[in-house]
């Protein structure tokens, strides 16, 4: 297994997954801990049950949730800017943080929907078996979600 | 996906780990291989020890105990000592 490769393959699809839920400097630290877990959970792995990306995105989800737990909601969205990539200008910036804290305004359950799309990678059906519900229900949450970040985004931000 | 939520998700399409954050997270990874690969190989060893113990027990009962069990009756008695005679008799 070259876990190097595995690494840079996976790293830019986690790192946003948690950059969009946590400060960055705890993405960072989570991002490690998923790499760690796919590492001392490897033999768990079944590629008949899917893709080592959807297995790491399974833990994802779940260190996530620990994250979650440990910290509120609201000290999760506490995080200036100065965290995101110093390369990034400052009107990304700025929509960013809007949209990370419009997603922190979700329910739970509508957020990990979304936060799982944030790649595009994921079919709704792989999204369903990593969360453990009903693929009719993963679309129902998006809608809901995505109806709720329009009117979040359009009532506090420059969106629309 | 929804193209409306594809737009709206877009600006973090622009996050990307920076190259030293990766180098750090494959070190970790690594050292975690080295660990997990150290642990097994602990692993090995102690069942080794603990096959090798057993051995040396079942050899032991069977070369000493097991011809003392099928020993005649007489040659125990005649080993015995006077008290446990004795506890036999009384």
């Amino acid at each position: 297994m070259d876990w190097n490769a595995t690494v840079e393959e996976l790293a830019p699809a986690l790192f946003r997954y948690f950059s969009a839920a946590v400060p960055s400097h705890q993405a960072d630290d989570l991002v490690q801990e998923v790499f760690l877990r796919l590492v001392r959970k490897f033999d768990r792995f079944d590629p008949a049950k899917g893709s080592l990306k959807m297995y790491a995105f399974g833990i994802a989800h779940f260190v996530r949730l620990e994250a979650f737990h440990q910290k509120s909601t609201a000290s999760m969205t506490e995080e200036g800017g100065s965290n995101l990539p110093a390369s990034m200008e400052s009107d990304r910036r700025d929509e960013v943080m809007d949209l990370k804290r419009a997603i922190a305004k979700l329910p739970e359950n509508e957020r990990q929907v979304v936060l799982l799309q944030i790649d595009n990678d994921l079919s709704m059906d792989k999204i369903a078996e990593i969360l453990q519900i009903p693929i009719g229900t993963v679309k129902s949450h998006l809608h809901r979600a995505k109806d709720r970040l329009k009117a979040i985004l359009q009532k506090e931000t420059k969106y629309g | 996906m929804d193209d409306e939520l594809k737009k709206m998700l877009k600006p973090f399409k622009k996050i990307a780990p920076s190259k030293l954050q990766v180098n750090r997270w494959q070190r970790a990874v690594d050292r975690e291989v080295k660990s997990i690969g150290k642990g097994r190989e602990t692993s090995t060893w102690y069942a080794l020890a603990a096959g090798l113990l057993i051995g040396f027990l079942s050899a032991t009962f069977y070369f000493k105990a097991v011809p003392l069990m099928n020993q005649p009756l007489e040659i125990l008695q005649a080993n015995a000592t006077e008290e446990w005679i004795l506890t036999k008799t009384e």
